[in-house]
């Protein structure tokens, strides 16, 4: 896993209070049964830790895995890093 | 028991500074939504807000008056005076003390609160302004109203988040209709446009970018408002006894919580409070015609909100019209209920039931009769308002035709 993938990896185990052994790539997010308030704190500490804005709910994202959601991340951070450049 | 009526009523919204216009807004489908001016910060994501436009409070209060009250106070007692004024009734000559007086708000007095700590915070001042606690109290606008009207009896503020104006009218109902009080001034208030309230919710992801399209499929979310509601509520002998004008009877309060998820609404609490509503006002749900819904064009609520009204009405529900004034008036949070109060009542005093602005394409999970853009005269025998609140805290109120 690349650094974007574990820090967020590592954010999704804390807010939402998951065993961090127990979560990889292919976790399903629907399976981790996250509570509305846990996925609000973690989208948070993703905006705070990589300086990003995600967008509200829409059409743009379909996320099924983690690994979706650390690519939307990783889209995110390089999109910041273009519009900075 | 008594019979409860609603003599007077009063409003301060983004659509005008009383029932007037306000009303005429909202029958004819005029949204009071526009970009938001004033409040400056940094990369705020909310751009559209549902202002009350060019308030002088100088125009309406003593300046000294102006000095110590938060703006949501402002708006409470402006309501407060038009439905007094409206009902005919004066408080001072002995009237106030069989009179209550309760007020809903969600927030308290939050522009005082944001620009006396950005001061501390900020600015690097050591001193808050003088009349900081005083102004930010939830029940400032309690105690305000009272003042300005010389009410002396049961007063007090009360706070449920979305639901608190309801709460503040069905607790009314209640001591009107048992006899504690033969008056009632009651409704909500709410100012929090400023720039911390505004970033609080920008992050929880409910915020419309463009306007707010309740059960509309290409709704995006909510869209927050400010301004005031009152109605006086009046022992119905006493009222006729004096030759009151009678926009309709305050009939019925229901109120549950559903003890579950912090920010996403349930069905089943929403449903009880509603069935609630309807025992205690006695109504058979086909008596209703017309359903002022919370619909505050969050994908969830709407849905929820659908599905509960279902569950309620069964076949019934097919008949009935819903609308939600939030597509004109924005969210008013704690005022949202004493908003909403006013084309509750008007719609049953007109016969004009009025419309869902912004209203785009039908979504299958959304299937009632939303009056999409375009009000209708129908004259109904008995109507509902919804509110519902994050924490699970609903509250819903019944008025009957005058008639009925």
């Amino acid at each position: 896993m690349n650094e974007i993938e574990t820090k967020v990896l590592d954010i999704v185990a804390k807010e939402c209070r998951l065993d961090r052994d127990s979560l990889n790539l292919d976790s399903k997010l629907e399976e981790l049964n996250i509570q509305s308030v846990d996925l609000m704190q973690t989208i948070f500490q993703i905006e705070e830790t990589f300086d990003i804005y995600v967008p509200q709910e829409g059409d743009d994202f379909q996320l099924t895995t983690l690994r979706d959601v650390t690519d939307a991340v990783a889209n995110l951070v390089s999109e910041k890093t273009a519009s900075a450049s | 028991m008594h019979r409860v009526a609603i003599t007077g009523l009063g409003c301060v919204s983004a659509l005008g500074h009383d029932v007037a216009s306000t009303w005429s807004g909202l029958s004819s489908g005029k949204s009071g939504i526009g970009p938001l001016t004033g409040v400056e910060g940094e990369r705020l994501m909310v751009k559209v807000v549902a202002a009350v436009k060019g308030f002088d409070p100088v125009a309406h209060l003593d300046e000294r008056v102006e000095d110590f009250t938060d703006r949501f106070s402002q708006f409470a007692i402006v309501a407060a005076r038009e439905a007094a004024k409206d009902a005919g009734l004066t408080f001072r000559d002995g009237l106030g003390r069989r009179t209550a007086c309760l007020v809903g708000t969600g927030m308290g007095g939050m522009t005082t609160l944001d620009e006396g700590f950005h001061r501390l915070y900020s600015q690097k001042t050591f001193r808050a302004p003088p009349l900081t606690v005083p102004k930010v109290m939830p029940s400032a606008a309690a105690s305000q109203v009272s003042m300005d009207l010389g009410i002396t009896g049961p007063c007090f503020g009360l706070t449920s988040a979305c639901s608190s104006s309801n709460h503040a009218l069905g607790e009314a109902l209640w001591m009107v209709r048992s006899g504690r009080v033969d008056q009632a001034i009651a409704g909500g208030t709410e100012s929090c446009l400023t720039y911390g309230c505004l970033k609080g919710w920008e992050v929880l992801r409910v915020i419309a970018p463009d306007t707010c399209r309740p059960f509309s499929k290409d709704r995006k979310g909510m869209v927050i408002g400010e301004g005031a509601g009152m109605v006086v509520l009046e022992n119905w002998e006493k009222a006729k006894a004096r030759g009151a004008k009678i926009y309709g009877e305050m009939a019925g309060f229901g109120f549950t919580a559903d003890a579950g998820d912090l920010v996403q609404p349930s069905a089943q609490g929403a449903g009880q409070a509603i069935q609630d509503c309807l025992d205690d006002a006695g109504l058979k749900p086909e008596q209703v015609g017309y359903i002022n819904a919370h619909g505050t064009a969050t994908r969830m609520n709407d849905q929820v909100e659908t599905r509960a009204i279902r569950n309620i009405f069964g076949a019934h529900a097919d008949k009935l019209a819903v609308s939600s004034s939030k597509s004109m008036l924005g969210h008013g949070l704690g005022a949202a209920g004493g908003l909403e109060i006013i084309p509750t009542v008007m719609a049953l005093h007109t016969g004009i039931l009025p419309p869902t602005a912004n209203f785009n394409v039908p979504d299958p999970d959304c299937d009632l009769d939303y009056l999409p853009n375009v009000g209708r005269a129908q004259q109904v025998e008995a109507v509902i308002s919804n509110s519902f609140a994050f924490g699970g805290l609903n509250a819903v109120i019944a008025v009957k035709h005058v008639d009925s």
